[in-house]
């Protein structure tokens, strides 16, 4: 089979890593890109900068100047609506009505999420995400008037998002249905601290409740009903309530679809041939299933492009749901999450240094296998390090780690191979 | 060419004063935890070895960097521009070495303080130094080379004649 061609749908961080790793790897055939943005997007981690004024949209997107040189082709604009079943051809459309049909010999799908919308909205009215350049923009101008912002979430997005624009004379409300902030990523302990910071850089963090009712108030502002009876009024909604892939134009096309994503085995491949996905539209199924993981984040999505171009070329790589972990950093404190700390057993270190500084490792069997650490200049690498090679810790030795004492175990008691987060 | 700092851990006696210095050079405090690099504990031989920035040629952390904060100089090391630096931590997560940190918002890494590394510069025992790449690899191929050279002749007596327990 002649590998002349390999399209890649999306040029967000999947899409990119994928055309970078084939070069580096030596493909020297067409590839092209389409994607549905008409200019370079923002790369999602810097958005809250760029509303912030941190960051100008044209410096964050500087990554993309390196398509050039990697002589790949994109079609911006572009956005693909059919996956034809029985030819190798993908159908994308631009706002002006043009239409392309592009054939290909190898596909990608890296069409990335669309924020979630939660029904007490309707359909969208009065209400940004952050997810766009262009919003971010927006939300940039609120900032600069230094109006009121009601951010509807307790995830990272909302998190970073407020405690950016707070100290910067917006008046921020988070409201969020979880007991504590972060609450997929952190334990309560964790939760509460990230509130702390919050409320100290003067945001209103409202939690365990939810929205009863929307009003639209002037151009772009809302009244919200609390169900605790609290009514809040702002001069722009975000919502921030999670994502999920837009993969509906693939229904027919022969990829099969799973819970919410396109499924894929772990060398990132679809049920048709010569079609893989990566980053976050696509769903692991690590045993063949019907169902797998997505895994939201900027770092999964580059590892799992480089396996897509592994696969592509042969090369036989397979991805580690493991490897991931995430960190949120709000001003100087560091959230660190890896694994599932509230699910695991084993022994359990806690250690409280400081109002700011906290941890709670869990060791199984000796070896390292969740963790959630609260702190500045955290040791992201090392717990990392720690959990991927398996490295056997003595219990004094995870004590130190966990008050931040520990030093490197660099040989020797490693390498037992797999991991259990 | 690219430099990168040399260490000799068979001179480390463990003193920290590279933390000390570095620390203060990129945070203006003596806080060792904050430094760019590291002295580090060889649980084997409870020996030191000094564990700072590689100056890796694919690295990992100008890879994952969303807003390509992370350059190289003329000179081959890499820097991180705090002006782009976004502070996501991304760099730290992916570092297989631990080597880059977010420091009140921002990466920070061993940038050879611009060549003239003040760690090198206060080393009371000179083990460290900053030196070629290509000069540090060639002389561990060459440490390499010998020690497979001394197993092979342990194994056959020093002389291509099997010893005799
Ligand atoms: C505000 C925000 C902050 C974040 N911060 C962090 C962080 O600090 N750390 C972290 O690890 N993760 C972070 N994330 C998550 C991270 O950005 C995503 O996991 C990552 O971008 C996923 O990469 P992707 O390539 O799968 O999708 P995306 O980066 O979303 O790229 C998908 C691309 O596909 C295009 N596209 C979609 N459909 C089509 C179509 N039909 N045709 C053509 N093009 C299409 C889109 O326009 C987009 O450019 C953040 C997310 C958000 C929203
Ligand atoms: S920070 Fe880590 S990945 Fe980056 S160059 Fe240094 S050692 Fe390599
Ligand atoms: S912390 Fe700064 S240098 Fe590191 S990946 Fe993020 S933007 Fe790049």
């Amino acid at each position: 089979m002649s590998l002349d061609r390999v399209v890649v749908v999306g040029c967000g961080a999947a899409g990119l890593a994928v055309c970078r790793e084939l070069r580096a790897r030596g493909y020297d055939g067409n590839i092209i890109v389409v994607e549905q943005s008409s200019v370079p997007p923002v790369p999602k981690p810097a958005l809250v900068s760029v509303v912030a004024g941190r960051l100008e949209p044209s410096q964050a997107s500087q990554r993309y100047h390196q398509l050039r040189t990697l002589g790949v082709q994109v079609l911006w604009g572009y956005r693909a609506v059919e996956l034809a079943h029985h030819e190798d051809c993908v159908v994308a459309r631009c706002a002006q009505g043009g239409q392309v049909c592009i054939e290909w010999d190898a596909l990608v799908l890296a069409v990335g999420a669309r924020p979630v919308l939660p029904a007490v909205f309707e359909a969208g009215r009065q209400v940004l995400h952050l997810h766009t350049r262009a919003e971010a923009v927006m939300l940039r101008e609120l900032v600069r008037r230094h109006g009121s912002l009601v951010i509807v979430g307790g995830g990272p997005i909302a998190c970073k998002l407020g405690c950016e624009l707070a100290p910067r004379g917006c008046r921020v409300t988070v409201i969020s249905a979880s007991p504590w902030l972060m609450a997929r990523m952190l334990d309560g302990e964790a939760g509460y601290l990230a509130a702390r910071v919050l409320t100290n850089r003067g945001v209103d963090v409202r939690l365990g409740t939810e929205l009863s009712a929307v009003q639209p108030r002037g151009n772009t502002g809302a009244i919200l009903k609390l169900k605790t009876g609290d009514t809040l009024a702002a001069d722009c909604v975000v919502v921030a309530k999670g994502q999920r892939p837009d993969v509906r134009w693939l229904q027919d096309s022969g990829v099969r679809l799973g819970r919410e994503g396109i499924l894929t085995d772990l060398e990132m491949k679809t049920s048709r041939d010569r079609v893989w996905a990566c980053g976050d539209c696509a769903e692991v199924a690590a045993t063949g299933g019907a169902t797998g993981v997505r895994f939201g984040s900027w770092s999964a999505a580059v590892n799992q492009a480089r396996v897509v171009a592994g696969s592509i070329l042969g090369l036989g790589t397979s991805y580690c749901p493991h490897a991931g972990g995430n960190v949120v950093t709000l001003g100087a404190t560091q959230f660190v999450a890896f694994g599932r700390s509230e699910q695991r057993t084993g022994i359990r270190v806690l250690a409280r240094r400081g109002p700011d500084r906290y941890a709670r490792l869990t060791l199984r069997r000796s070896r390292l296998v969740a963790a959630v650490m609260v702190g500045e200049a955290l040791p992201v690498g090392l717990v990392r390090h720690l959990i991927l090679r398996g490295t056997l810790l003595s219990e004094d030795e995870l004590c130190a780690l966990a008050a931040g004492d520990l030093d490197y175990i660099v040989i020797g008691r490693h390498e037992r191979g797999d991991c259990d987060v | 060419m690219a430099q990168v700092l040399a260490v000799d851990p068979r001179r480390c006696t463990g003193c920290r004063t590279c933390e000390l210095v570095c620390s203060h050079a990129k945070t203006g405090q003596f806080r060792p935890t904050q430094s760019a690099i590291r002295r580090v504990t060889v649980l084997d031989d409870l020996g030191f070895q000094p564990w700072c920035c590689l100056q890796c040629t694919d690295a990992e952390c100008v890879q994952v960097c969303p807003v390509q904060a992370i350059r190289r100089t003329p000179e081959g090391w890499l820097e991180v521009d705090p002006d782009s630096c976004i502070g996501c931590s991304l760099c730290s997560l992916v570092c297989p070495f631990g080597n880059i940190r977010v420091i009140e918002g921002y990466a920070t890494k061993c940038d050879l303080c611009g060549g003239d590394p003040l760690c090198v510069r206060w080393c009371p025992r000179n083990a460290l130094a900053v030196d070629e790449a290509a000069n540090l690899a060639e002389a561990k191929a060459a440490a390499s080379a010998a020690a497979y050279r001394k197993l092979i002749a342990d194994q056959r007596g020093g002389c291509g004649v099997k010893r005799v327990q």
